[in-house]
């Protein structure tokens, strides 16, 4: 009988080890993914340009790793801060810079531009049609959430 | 390279320095000066920069390439008795401007429209693909406690910051630059340009190459 018990706990163990090791490698995965992702993209050479920052560089690799362990955090717990509602105005500006920074950033919106200036000879004008593409982002996703969700 | 350390030590020196590329306007007549720098001393520079090098025509199409090695015999006409030192690139580009402008306000509206209207529908493609709505109603949820069917509150500054970004990134409002540097878009169309350049030029390399075999057989 106590044999038994111990081969049940001993089972039990492993299973939670194992579970345990499957999650670690996952995170793992997904992390090195994830930075590979952001270093790919080029946002924060980016913002460190525009800022001049460039010193501060370290502080921003905090500053991701930070934020995306908070984000974990928060993600899989239950986590309820009882805020105040302009957070959520602050909260909401903020992440869509950074979307709105991830979306620039994609490669092919910069590998479209110059081919399409070319084709249609507009070098001059091509502000323009980055505008375009800014304010027919802004206006897309308002009307996603005002009219278009059910 | 040239030069040779012959007898009196006096010989002329001509440093030649061919641009990468230039714009032209059609039917006009090209001259040294406009694709390249001289510099040498004791030398007539002005006259060399009067020397022309090409009359544009119909069938040279957007691009006319000159090849160092066309103008070297063209210098020597004028001054046979000078080494020439070449500094930098051996080709230079010349993209030929049609005289009349077809720039067509109704294609370029047309290109604005489409590229509007694509990127609303992209960024609704990314939002639905992400599940954005089910997030930010959980965000709402975690920051507030309460829940919110449409979080609008969280989701109008989103859209707003959405193109605060892409102007930050690309560092345009319209006309005016935000900062001096250069812009990735900028970067990038220098990048597309100079992999065009180097396309031509290789090809012309092909092409003489290949004349150069009919001549021989």
């Amino acid at each position: 009988m106590k044999i038994k018990e111990v081969m049940k706990m001993i089972l039990s163990i492993a299973r939670d080890v194992l579970t345990a090791f499957v999650g670690f490698s996952g995170g793992l995965a997904v992390g090195t993914g994830f930075v590979a992702f952001l270093s790919v993209i080029g946002i924060i050479p980016r913002l460190t340009q525009i800022t001049k920052t460039i010193s501060k560089l370290r502080a921003f690799e905090r500053s991701v790793l930070l934020g995306s362990l908070f984000g974990c955090w928060i993600s899989l717990r239950d986590t309820v801060l009882y805020l105040p509602n302009i957070f959520l105005v602050i909260i909401g500006g903020i992440s869509g810079i950074f979307i709105g920074m991830l979306a620039a950033a994609l490669t092919e919106v910069l590998n479209v531009f110059p081919i399409l200036a070319k084709r249609v000879g507009i070098q001059k004008k091509i502000v323009y049609l980055l505008m375009a593409i800014a304010l027919g982002k802004v206006f897309g996703s308002l009307f996603h959430w005002i009219y278009f969700v059910p | 390279m040239l030069g040779s350390s012959g007898g009196d030590g006096l010989k002329k020196v001509l440093y030649i320095k061919l641009l990468n590329r230039r714009r032209v306007v059609e039917n006009s007549i090209v001259c040294l000066g406009d694709v390249a720098k001289i510099r040498g001393n004791g030398i007539n520079v002005n006259q060399l920069d009067e020397i022309i090098i090409h009359q544009i025509q119909k069938s040279d199409g957007s691009h006319v390439i000159i090849d160092i090695l066309d103008i070297v015999p063209l210098i020597e006409e004028v001054e046979p008795e000078m080494s020439i030192e070449i500094v930098g690139v051996t080709m230079c580009i010349l993209e030929i401007i049609p005289l009349k402008k077809n720039e067509n306000k109704l294609f370029f509206w047309f290109v604005w429209i489409l590229l509007f209207v694509g990127s609303s529908l992209a960024i609704i493609y990314f939002h639905e693909d992400v599940s954005m709505q089910k997030v930010q109603q959980r965000i709402h949820y975690m920051i507030t406690g309460n829940y919110s069917r449409k979080p609008l509150l969280f989701q109008v500054p989103y859209s707003l910051g959405l193109g605060i970004g892409m102007v930050l990134f690309f560092n345009h409002w319209f006309k005016k630059r935000l900062n001096e540097e250069p812009s990735p878009l900028e970067v990038e169309m220098f990048q597309y340009q100079r992999s065009l350049d180097e396309f031509m030029m290789i090809n012309e390399n092909k092409r003489s190459d290949e004349d150069d075999l009919k001549h021989r057989t």
